[in-house]
């Protein structure tokens, strides 16, 4: 039930946006025949009543799921309404105020209760109240459906539908299959006939069927004042609009009589109606105006209206489009690949990657480590990445791209599952905090683990069944985010240099660091060599050392034809500048951007 | 007694003017065939007629406490009362100022002003 509640809470926060722009419509072609905001409220009740919309360019929505499903379960509830602003005011508030409580991090156990009220509280007391609200409501709207069908039960039938009751004090249509016209006795044999062909208007349009319905829309998403508003606006434009039906056909002198009749009525009403379903609770003040005012729309007009709704729900019907491939793309940039077979020696270790394997929705991955300082070391180990946007990663961390390797490809062919996952993660390590963040852009679900003050091992296990082990040596590691799509798993990855470090040279080798001389003269041998083929290598910036700066590096592979771009900086006063030419001219091409 | 009656009840009470005296389970089965009404809904109007002192329910068997015809009357009595300060002149003016009388009409009422003459 909480889920339905967060899905329509999302539901209404795209409404919103719908509501907005058909508010200032109506405002902006005030002049424009009264079924036209009719058509913009049927959109907003599209809006509402469909949990599907389709994705599209043209969406002006800022997000579809501002507010995640799990965000009770989430080790980080946040918000993304698409708006930095409003996102920047409401997390940081949400992830103090509430922290789940089902806390997966079991590396402080202690920490678990320490929050209060947590997320998961929160939604849940949300939920109740919105169910109560729900019930609340609809149950007013039907007691007093109830009392008005008890009150017109003393009424005698004037002609077929119609039905003449002392006690009512406007006319009203009542009941939504078989729907009767009710006219109080008191009114006037002058006024009756305009009153009459007004309520047959309504029958005809069929309001006695689109009133209850949004009301109904009402009282399900009672907790949006937008909501509240468009059934005001709605109601009133319903009204006018079955007014310019009845007039649409009349003579100035008929129309005239016809909002004489309305002046008359509204003189002996005195409260709102009870019963919400009753028609009639507009201002007549506008509402004879309109009716005076009436022209037809021409042709143009009408088109021009057409128009404007096509582009309207063009705009705000839809959802955005997703740009899950960007995202693989900027991450590839950081990228390392790991590939059944491969080894890589760095260090000191080397790395072999035993096993990868993909079924259903798990692809895992078994590498085996040792060290050459420490013959004894020989372990075996592995991670895994579910679909679900769950992981195990093992010492030291292999932070890599799991390449279509042929275990892979029969797997998915077999399975006939393609491109199963897609996946962000973002794990930041400083010394008091870790968060890993996952996104599954095809089920369009979002995870987020979050640790604090992690134990001296930074490891820490996730929830469910401890899917997730992340384990990290060094806190200036930073995990920007997992990426990929089934047979393509990359994971992007950023080493924070502590400003007393600053002004040395830094590399990666598959993940691993090297500082200074010794991992930066295994890059330039690399590069000599030949080497950076089938390997992938990475420098990363060095804070303020732009004495030179290599904006892009490429470098061909020619088992796969691909070409990765880098972007990395040097500081010249590291390294001889010969060598740079040197590393540029053995078959690394240097974007021309570059600074030497 | 209170005159101001609905159309509703002004038809309920004909009924009962029509058949008195009446059972009110006969009067249910007369409200039933021709104002196609529920029982409760014939008892609740009977209740508010006989609140109004126009009728009386007593040991099941309905009648009037006042004739039909003063019943009009009184009604006229009391618009002349309330709407014309008292005045029958007042109210017969603004009657032929809205609708002309036609010579016999005129003929009747000549004839009921010199009837109560006499009698005078």
């Amino acid at each position: 039930m909480s889920s339905v509640f967060i899905k329509l809470l999302n539901l209404s926060f795209s409404a919103g946006f719908l509501i907005l722009a058909v508010i200032v419509m109506r405002a902006v072609l005030k002049r424009a025949p009264k079924w036209f905001p009719c058509v913009l409220w049927a959109m907003v009740g599209i809006r509402l009543i469909c949990p599907f919309s389709f994705e599209s360019v043209t969406s002006v929505i800022p997000s579809s799921e501002p507010i995640p499903v799990q965000i009770a379960s989430m080790e980080k509830p946040q918000v993304k309404s698409g708006i930095a602003y409003v996102d920047q005011m409401i997390n940081p508030v949400i992830e103090n105020a509430a922290p789940t409580q089902k806390s997966t991090v079991t590396v402080r156990p202690d920490a678990r209760n320490s929050g209060g009220i947590t997320m998961q509280d929160i939604v849940f007391i949300a939920t109740l109240v919105w169910i109560a609200g729900m019930v609340l409501i609809s149950g007013y709207a039907l007691i007093s459906a109830w009392r008005m069908r008890r009150k017109v039960a003393a009424s005698i039938c004037r002609e077929k539908g119609i039905y003449i009751c002392d006690d009512i004090e406007t006319p009203f249509i009542l009941g939504m299959f078989r729907p009767k016209i009710y006219v109080p006795s008191s009114l006037d044999e002058k006024t009756l006939p305009y009153v009459l062909e007004h309520e047959k208007a309504h029958l005809k349009r069929l309001d006695h069927l689109w009133k209850p319905l949004g009301f109904l829309l009402l009282s399900v998403y009672w907790f949006n004042p937008l909501c509240w508003l468009s059934y005001i606006l709605f109601s009133r434009d319903i009204e006018m609009a079955c007014d310019e039906r009845v007039i649409r056909r009349m003579e100035k002198p008929r129309a005239a009589a016809y909002s004489q009749a309305l002046l008359d009525c509204s003189i002996r009403k005195s409260v709102w109606v009870a019963y919400p379903l009753a028609f009639g609770e507009v201002g007549v003040r506008q509402r004879v105006k309109n009716v005076l005012h009436y022209k037809r729309p021409t042709v143009a007009a009408v088109a021009l209206l057409m128009v404007t709704c096509v582009a309207i729900s063009g705009c705000f019907l839809t959802s955005p489009k997703k740009d899950a491939v960007n995202e693989v793309v900027n991450t590839d940039k950081h990228a390392v690949q790991v590939s059944k077979d491969a080894e890589y020696a760095f260090d000191g270790y080397s790395v072999k990657v035993e096993k990868v394997n993909f079924s259903g929705s798990k692809l895992h991955v078994e590498y085996t480590l040792k060290y050459d300082k420490d013959p004894d070391m020989n372990t075996t180990m592995g991670f895994s990445v579910y679909a679900e946007g769950r992981g195990k990663f093992g010492n030291k961390g292999v932070y890599g791209r799991l390449m279509p390797t042929s275990d892979i490809g029969t797997v998915l062919e077999k399975s006939k599952k393609s491109t199963l996952m897609s996946f962000d993660a973002t794990c930041y390590a400083p010394m008091e905090h870790i968060s890993l963040y996952f996104k599954d852009s095809k089920k369009n679900t979002e995870y987020m683990y979050e640790i604090d003050k992690p134990e001296d091992t930074y490891s820490f296990y996730l929830e469910p069944g401890k899917d997730f082990e992340f384990v990290c040596d060094d806190e200036r590691l930073i995990i920007l985010g997992i990426s990929g799509t089934g047979d393509l798993v990359t994971v992007a990855y950023r080493y924070n240099v502590p400003e007393e470090e600053q002004g040395h040279l830094y590399a990666f080798f598959d993940g691993f660091l090297c500082k200074d001389g010794e991992g930066y003269k295994k890059l330039v041998d690399l590069v000599n060599s030949n080497h950076l083929i089938d390997q992938s290598m990475e420098l990363y910036d060095n804070a303020d050392m732009s004495i030179a700066e290599v904006k892009e590096l490429y470098y061909r592979d020619p088992e796969n034809a691909c070409e990765c771009v880098y972007d990395f900086e040097i500081g010249i006063n590291d390294m001889d500048p010969h060598e740079v030419e040197r590393i540029i001219r053995s078959g690394v091409k240097v974007d021309t951007n570059c600074v030497i | 007694m209170d005159m101001e009656l609905g159309t509703v009840q002004m038809r309920f009470a004909d009924i009962v003017w029509e058949h008195e005296p009446v059972t009110s389970g006969d009067l249910v089965k007369i409200c039933e065939k021709e104002l196609n009404w529920k029982k409760p809904t014939t008892y609740t109007v009977l209740r508010k007629l006989c609140e109004k002192g126009i009728l009386q329910n007593v040991d099941g068997m309905v009648t009037s406490l006042i004739p039909r015809e003063e019943f009009y009357s009184a009604k006229s009595e009391q618009i002349v009362t309330d709407s014309y300060q008292g005045s029958l002149p007042a109210f017969v003016a603004s009657f032929i100022s809205r609708k002309e009388l036609t010579p016999e009409e005129a003929d009747e009422i000549q004839k009921m002003i010199d009837a109560f003459k006499k009698e005078g």
